[in-house]
């Protein structure tokens, strides 16, 4: 029998059907003469047209799957069905591009019913769990992207608002982006540079361990745009007392206070968990160590650095991800970057430019937790990984 | 025990009354704040007193993390109940995945659909602000020693009296902690709020940027993080105090 | 190799921990230190090794001062076993077996060898335990895996801290035989701390007694459950006859009585009892069947004579140097 038992029905598909469905009945997307106007709302089911009935077959495609029983085929199903979601919420945007009214530049934005097939796609795929595999996260990728990049090749994805926003500064938007990266990558570099031999140093310290840590579980909660806000005036002040430091671009607004702040934030985590690490690891590993004639250098390169690394990396990672959001709000002081962006169309109250900048931040961040957590996988003993926190 | 005022007590008490005078006193704040901001010609925030703005900065932090916790501790009971056991694993990798994103990004994700504004705000801090709960919520019920758990059910008790009895304060101390960094990520991300018109200690910092006024960059800056810093204290105080009365003998 | 501790004194703070030691140990014996805790033999163990250094006197390896050898040189060569195991969680089995040999600079292939004749020696199957890391083993694996790991560069010395103390009692009296079984083919100078005196009976040549910093008693286990001195007999306990008996084997107490000559008229009214059994066991057999004599057969099933009650309680009393 492939029909499971009574009991055994799967409701966790119907958590992805709701949402679909919501992007099919409320309002998908905005078809727009330009930039300022109120768009035209179109639901999932308008723009689908004819096509409908795929959709739907997929829906019930997916409920009548949850009735049987586990298997892989099963599994394939729904990660099928999320793959086919992901590429409608691609394709009904292309859709919608060709009813767009004429107009110097209409364009499509996507409206808060959008939001409904991206989640069902997230729910079926990670229910799957059919990409589970050695590399199967590059395999999903590439089966996400390579389609939907077919969708909007040839001009058909132009009239997104997004991609509207994007040809209208394809050059800025590459140079924030650039900025954006070389600013948390410098902060962070800077951080680890810093933090670990902080971290060791003060784990060295014994009891001031502990006083280094709940200094920095304090300092970490102060708002990221206060600490901007508070290191203007000190700055502004050294700059004005020693002009060597204009001259290196230290001044109350700019890359320098926001790099400054973006390495203290960054700093915080990795000094933590460098020094949580070195102290959770056990008397009795160290005892050991030095009772077979460890040397102290011995002792902290093969006992304690190798057992603190997992806690180490995981501050790094942290503090990474935390570095790609700082970033951003470090653009209301001068610093540039995709906050900007944000910033701007905060500021002229224009969504499609929020987008630009908050897609690619998103991407950033989501991104660099992975690598972070492959460079976790790879570098940490496998005798260790039932410890070291969320990797 | 009555143990003697430490240092970080005494530090934080005068912080927090040093606090209180800045925001009530505008008329104090002036002459202090002209000395380090000669060229500010206006350097009290002339919009709004900072004792409102703190409120309404309180009030917006508080509110949104009250809604989390709700949602919070809700969606974690639900997840850990036998029927939503199966929604577990998926519970899990979203708010893992949704912890990757930016505060900042969520907020600013929110306001192209929802708009600008104090409820829209509120929106997307409820939103980010869930997670903290949701994942301490579900550490602390999926962490609890089976040996308790067995002697309640084995003396009677339902599965909803196990629960609320003993699952839940047992718990208590884990989810208080969540719920504390989920206060704090709010006070934070609700100083960015200002610039989609939530109000709040942003505002002066964002006028104060516009205006080229670092006097009310500084005011805003230096109110926002002691309320972080106070808010984490006093939670944190709360949490030690719950923790000791329900800790748990490990066997 | 000898040790000896040589009027030892250690303080910590107000505490007197070691006070005025002096004990010798020859090569190839298995001393037994003992005592209440806080007596100070924990510390006057790590003074071998120097993990702590003595205010006065002073310890003799091999005859020389360990003050005189730098600690990192002096540890490699002594092997040193601990309750809590610390095994490197991040290091293979045959890693951390192998740790001490790396140090030292051996080849690889030297490494390898060494730790596959280890793991066997302590009852580890190399093909299924060297790749396998310290989190899946139990408590008694975990704890083979460190005696080897102690062993590794054969050092001459080994001290062990309370070594099976954090295992479950069946899997304890397994190591102290298997234990037992190894030092019989390796004959290392053993210094051995714990608080449990039925393994300090079961294990030592001698035991030496600690109380409040100082040395009560050294003497093999048999003379020392007959010491008189207050503070002995309240640790030995009430119970004291009775482990006299635990420590004897049937086979002991019948001397070198000669096999009876061939096969078995065996007494069908007369239990029976292995040679390889304690007197203890036998005295209980003799309770629980209500006889007062019990034939004794070898483990290959030859009779080996007649125990009696009167046996055991002249043992009891006080047993005679065999």
């Amino acid at each position: 029998m492939i029909i499971a038992k009574q009991g055994e029905f799967d409701p966790v598909p119907l958590a992805a059907l709701l949402p679909g469905a919501i992007s099919l009945i409320a309002p998908f997307a905005l078809l727009k003469e330009n930039r300022v106007v109120d768009g035209i709302p179109m639901s999932g089911f308008q723009l689908a047209g004819a096509w409908n009935w795929i959709l739907i077959g997929v829906f019930i495609l997916v409920f009548l799957a949850s009735f049987l029983k586990k298997t892989l085929w099963r599994s394939v199903l729904y990660g099928g069905s999320g793959l086919l979601c992901f590429w409608a919420m691609a394709w009904l945007l292309v859709r919608g591009s060709f009813l767009l009214p004429e107009g110097a530049a209409p364009r499509i934005s996507p409206a808060w019913g959008f939001w409904g097939l991206p989640i069902a796609a997230y729910v079926l795929i990670d229910h799957s769990r059919i990409f589970r595999f050695r590399f199967g996260g590059l395999v999903l990728l590439t089966l996400l992207i390579l389609p939907t990049a077919l969708l909007f090749s040839g001009g058909r994805g132009e009239a997104i608002s997004v991609m509207r926003e994007w040809s209208a500064r394809k050059d800025r938007f590459g140079a924030e982006f650039v900025v954006h990266l070389r600013l948390f990558l410098t902060a962070v570099g800077g951080a680890t540079l810093l933090g670990i031999p902080l971290g060791v140093q003060a784990a060295r310290g014994g009891r001031s361990g502990a006083s280094v840590v709940s200094f920095v579980d304090a300092a970490q909660t102060i708002p990221s745009m206060a600490l901007f806000g508070l290191l203007m005036a000190p700055l502004a002040a050294l700059s004005q007392a020693f002009p060597l430091l204009r001259t290196l671009g230290v001044r109350g607004i700019g890359a320098a206070p926001a790099l400054i702040a973006l390495t203290l934030y960054a700093l915080l985590p990795i000094v933590r968990n460098t020094v949580v690490g070195l102290e959770q690891v056990p008397d009795s590993a160290l005892e050991a160590g030095l009772g077979m004639g460890m040397s102290p250098p011995q002792l902290f390169w093969r006992v304690q650095w190798p057992m603190a690394l997992p806690y180490v990396l995981t501050g790094l990672k942290t503090a990474s991800v935390q570095a790609v959001g700082n970033t951003a709000v470090a653009a209301l002081i001068g610093a540039g970057g995709l906050g900007m962006m944000i910033f701007q169309g905060l500021g002229q109250s224009a969504p499609d430019l929020i987008l630009l900048g908050v897609i690619p931040l998103v991407l950033l961040a989501v991104g660099v937790d992975r690598i972070w957590g492959f460079v976790i996988l790879r570098t940490v003993s496998p005798g260790l990984s039932t410890v070291g926190g969320d990797s | 025990m009555k143990t003697p005022w430490s240092y970080r007590q005494f530090l934080g008490s005068a912080l927090g009354m040093l606090f209180m005078l800045i925001l009530l006193i505008p008329s104090i704040l002036s002459p202090v704040l002209s000395v380090p901001f000669p060229e500010a010609q206006d350097p009290v925030f002339p919009r709004k007193m900072l004792a409102v703005l703190a409120l309404e900065h309180l009030w917006l932090s508080l509110a949104a993390a009250g809604l989390a916790t709700i949602i919070g501790i809700g969606v974690g009971i639900a997840a850990t109940r036998p029927a939503g056991r199966t929604f577990l694993p998926l519970v899990r990798d979203a708010s893992a995945l949704a912890q990757t994103v930016p505060p900042a990004a969520v907020l600013a994700l929110a306001i192209p659909f929802v708009g600008f504004g104090f409820q829209p705000v509120l929106l997307a801090l409820v939103l980010y602000s869930v997670l903290p709960v949701l994942d301490n919520t579900l550490a602390g019920l999926e962490n609890l020693p089976s040996a308790v758990l067995e002697a309640a059910q084995g003396m009677g008790m339902t599965r909803f009296q196990v629960l609320l009895q003993i699952e839940l304060p047992l718990a208590l101390p884990v989810i208080s902690a969540g719920i504390r960094t989920s206060v704090v990520i709010n006070v934070g991300t609700a100083t960015i709020g200002a610039l989609a018109g939530a109000g709040g200690l942003g505002s002066p910092i964002v006028a104060g940027l516009i205006r080229d006024n670092p006097a009310w960059v500084f005011q805003g800056a230096a109110a926002s993080a002691l309320m972080a810093l106070f808010l984490n204290g006093i939670l944190g105080r709360l949490e030690k105090s719950w923790a000791s009365h329900s800790k748990v003998e490990k066997t | 190799m000898t040790l000896e501790w040589k009027k030892v004194s250690k303080r910590f703070g107000d505490k007197q921990a070691v006070d005025e030691l002096s004990l010798e140990v020859p090569e190839g014996e298995l001393l037994v230190l003992i005592g209440p805790s806080g007596c100070g033999k924990t510390t006057s163990l790590k003074m071998i090794n120097r993990l702590v250094d003595p205010q006065t006197g002073s310890v003799l390896v091999g005859g020389r001062d360990v003050s005189h050898v730098p600690a990192v040189e002096l540890r490699r060569h002594i092997g040193y076993v601990i309750q809590h195991v610390g095994l490197f969680p991040h290091m293979r089995v045959s890693e951390n077996v192998g740790a001490v040999p790396k140090l030292l600079g051996w080849s690889k292939e030297k490494i390898e060898q060494r730790v596959h004749e280890l793991l066997e020696l302590v009852g580890l199957p190399p093909q299924d335990y060297a790749q396998s890391w310290p989190a899946h083993l139990s408590g008694g694996e975990a704890q083979r895996v460190g005696v080897a790991r102690a062993l590794a560069a054969d050092p001459p010395v080994l001290l062990m801290d309370e070594p099976f103390g954090a295992v479950d009692p069946l899997t304890r009296e397994i190591l102290q035989r298997e234990f037992l079984r190894i030092q019989s083919t390796l004959g290392k100078t053993v210094v051995f701390v714990t608080h449990d005196l039925d393994e300090a009976i079961r294990l030592g040549d001698r035991i030496a007694v600690m109380n409040e910093g100082r040395l009560v008693a050294a003497a093999p286990p048999a003379e020392l459950l007959l010491n008189a001195d207050p503070f002995i007999r309240d640790f030995t306990g009430e119970d004291r006859a009775l482990r006299r008996l635990a420590r004897l084997s049937v086979g002991q107490a019948l001397g070198d009585a000669t096999p009876m000559k061939s096969a078995s008229r065996r007494d069908a009214s007369v239990g029976a009892i292995r040679t390889d059994a304690t007197l203890k066991e036998a005295l209980s057999q003799m309770l629980e069947a209500g006889e007062t004599s019990l034939e004794a057969f070898s483990p290959a099933g030859r009779s080996m004579g007649t125990l009696t009650l009167e046996d055991l309680l002249e043992r009891a009393a006080g047993e005679v140097a065999s």
